[in-house]
């Protein structure tokens, strides 16, 4: 798995937690019909997972997660999704290769399209 | 006078598919590779493990043979409503034992908002929570009746 890869399932066990955790997500789900179980299991597979993981990376991830309520974001004709910003050619990664980059606007760890 | 002539256009972010098997983790396995055929998906293989987490949570069957799942995630490309049919039925782990005939995956790309995913949700679940409702579906089985139960989905 790679790192993006990586960050990319880390971001979606976080929206996993934060549906079980959050009253008003769970409220709504519950009106929908669902019924949501307790989420021990997936706390240990986001410790696992984020144990696999660069720290230096991670912590950027965390904090973006912190401020935002989402540590990641896509960029599409290298405008920044999370902020807007319009980020720099060079920024790019080579065609074909997923790599992480950090927004300078925002830092937010970015997800080429 | 000029007279123009305008076409439907066919609304892409619906389609419909026959589900092939009885569990619910090759039902899933489906309804994502025909989302990948829409070109909606970036990752098809971590939207399915999120699909299957969300599923440990705690079952999305929503009782008299229909389950709605859905994903808000940076995984999905674009949005993309997809109902399936089992004829057969799949066993989804419903509380009440029993299969399901109609499975919806709801994919909410993670550029829109998290309030936009759960109106399509919700908008989604309401409108196949009538028998009525589902019952016109399983007999036509075509997207114009799709498109017409789901009008008020937000896009």
């Amino acid at each position: 798995m790679s790192a993006v890869e990586g960050f990319l399932e880390l971001h979606d066990l976080d929206v996993l937690l934060a549906q079980t955790h959050d009253d008003t997500r769970r409220g709504r789900l519950r009106r929908m019909g669902y019924t949501l179980g307790p989420a021990p299991a997936l706390v240990r597979e986001r410790e696992r997972l984020a144990g696999k993981l660069d720290r230096r990376w991670l912590n950027l991830y965390e904090r973006s997660l912190g401020r935002y309520g989402r540590g990641l974001s896509a960029v599409r004709n290298r405008v920044c999704l999370g902020c807007r910003l319009t980020l720099p050619t060079s920024a790019a990664p080579p065609p074909g290769e997923a790599q992480l980059h950090v927004c300078q606007g925002c830092g937010r760890l970015l997800l080429w399209d | 006078m000029a007279i123009a002539e305008i076409s439907p256009l066919t609304d892409t972010s619906l389609d419909l598919l026959e589900l092939r098997h009885r569990r619910r983790e090759s039902a899933l396995h489906q309804l994502v590779q025909c989302a990948v055929e829409h070109q909606a998906v970036r990752h098809p293989a971590l939207l399915e493990t999120l699909l299957q987490r969300r599923e440990r949570l705690g079952s999305t069957a929503l009782g008299r043979g229909h389950a709605v799942t859905g994903a808000w995630s940076w995984c999905v490309r674009a949005p993309l409503v997809l109902v399936g049919f089992s004829g057969k039925g799949l066993d989804w782990d419903d509380e009440v034992g029993v299969d399901v005939e109609i499975a919806a995956l709801v994919l909410t790309p993670g550029e829109s908002s998290e309030e936009l995913h759960y109106r399509r949700m919700e908008a989604v679940t309401s409108a196949l929570r009538l028998q009525r409702q589902r019952q016109r579906l399983l007999e036509r089985r075509d997207l114009p009746t799709l498109s017409l139960m789901l009008r008020e989905l937000p896009r």
